[in-house]
């Protein structure tokens, strides 16, 4: 007497043609697949369908598929080396040398943005006073008058 | 070719190492053509998924981790790329299905496995992306369960279940679409 039913069975059979049920469930489905018709056809059947799927053929990889894939790699490989080296291994640096690193793109950024605000305001009053040399009083009047 | 490892080729490819990743690309490059044409069934899209992911596959080679084999990484890369495509476009079927190359065979027997190749690759195109992905995993890639799980990003009890709707799926539209093979299921 089988010691599983045709539904547990059932469920078992793609595990049990893909070689993946382990060895306890596979001897008990063998032995409930010499007792049952019905599922000895279930695997049958199942096993055919894989044979269908393996007629499905495919066309041969294009010829200049390698070569396609190198070239783009090779393109823009060059253009990131600087940057890559620069930063390379970022993720395997130290903690201390990633904020430092860190602390110093932020310390630029932060003078930039100071230095730059600073001049940005001179540069303000500057401006208002090249508009004065325009006549006419638009802006492409005003940049003739500057560029003179 | 090379007997390097796919993990030392990923290093060597991480350090700019051209030579190396087309040693990858020559390796890998017909089973991830192949997977991505059965998938898709159309040879420019399946031609741009594999060029893109191996270019993902090169871009990302400083930050791989051979925690998983380079197959199952590979795979994660392309599935991924094919699914995003199929999301963004309606399935269309093929129509030019490579012929079979048995010369021994009768012309009205050849005429019929052509027909029923091309039912069955009909059929695998109605299916649900994932249960696609997986029937494709684990018949032409014969892949584990194991590694399914790791590509899809699921339990293997899922796979097991996925490949289970999958095949009762397939069998379904074969039988709905060509009665001459669902009597040979």
């Amino acid at each position: 007497m089988s010691v599983i039913h045709c539904g547990k069975a059932s469920a078992w059979l793609g595990r049990y043609l893909d070689g993946e049920l382990p060895w306890g469930r596979r001897q008990a489905l063998e032995e409930h697949l010499r007792e049952c018709e019905t599922c000895s056809r279930a695997l049958a059947e199942l096993g055919e369908m894989n044979e269908l799927l393996g007629g499905v053929a495919v066309p041969p990889v294009p010829a200049s598929l390698s070569a396609n894939i190198v070239r783009r790699a090779r393109t823009e490989a060059k253009p990131a080396t600087a940057w890559r080296t620069l930063f390379s291994g970022w993720t395997v640096w130290p903690p201390a040398r990633r904020f430092a690193t860190a602390g110093a793109i932020l310390a630029a950024l932060y003078l930039g943005i100071v230095v730059g605000g600073a001049l940005a305001s001179t540069r303000t009053g500057a401006e208002i006073n090249w508009l004065q040399f325009a006549t006419g009083g638009t802006i492409v009047k005003a940049y003739m008058g500057v560029s003179r | 070719m090379t007997t390097e490892s796919d993990p030392a080729l990923m290093a060597k490819t991480a350090s700019g190492d051209l030579v190396a990743f087309e040693q990858l690309v020559l390796r890998h490059q017909e089973k991830a053509w192949a997977f991505a044409w059965r998938f898709l069934q159309d040879a420019a899209e399946a031609e741009d998924v594999v060029q893109e992911a191996f270019l993902r596959v090169f871009r990302a080679a400083s930050q791989y981790e051979p925690t998983a084999t380079f197959r199952t990484y590979l795979f994660t890369v392309i599935l991924r790329r094919c699914l995003d495509l199929r999301s963004k476009k309606r399935p269309e079927y093929a129509s030019d299905l490579p012929p079979l190359t048995d010369h021994s065979a009768s012309p009205e027997k050849l005429l019929l496995e052509q027909e029923r190749m091309a039912a069955v690759s009909r059929a695998l195109m109605k299916l649900a992306p994932s249960q696609r992905a997986v029937l494709l995993l684990r018949h032409y890639e014969e892949m584990s369960y194991r590694e399914i799980a790791e590509v899809l990003h699921i339990s293997e009890k899922a796979v097991d279940s996925l490949l289970q709707r999958a095949r009762q799926g397939l069998r379904d539209l074969l039988t709905h679409e060509d009665p001459t093979i669902g009597r040979r299921i």
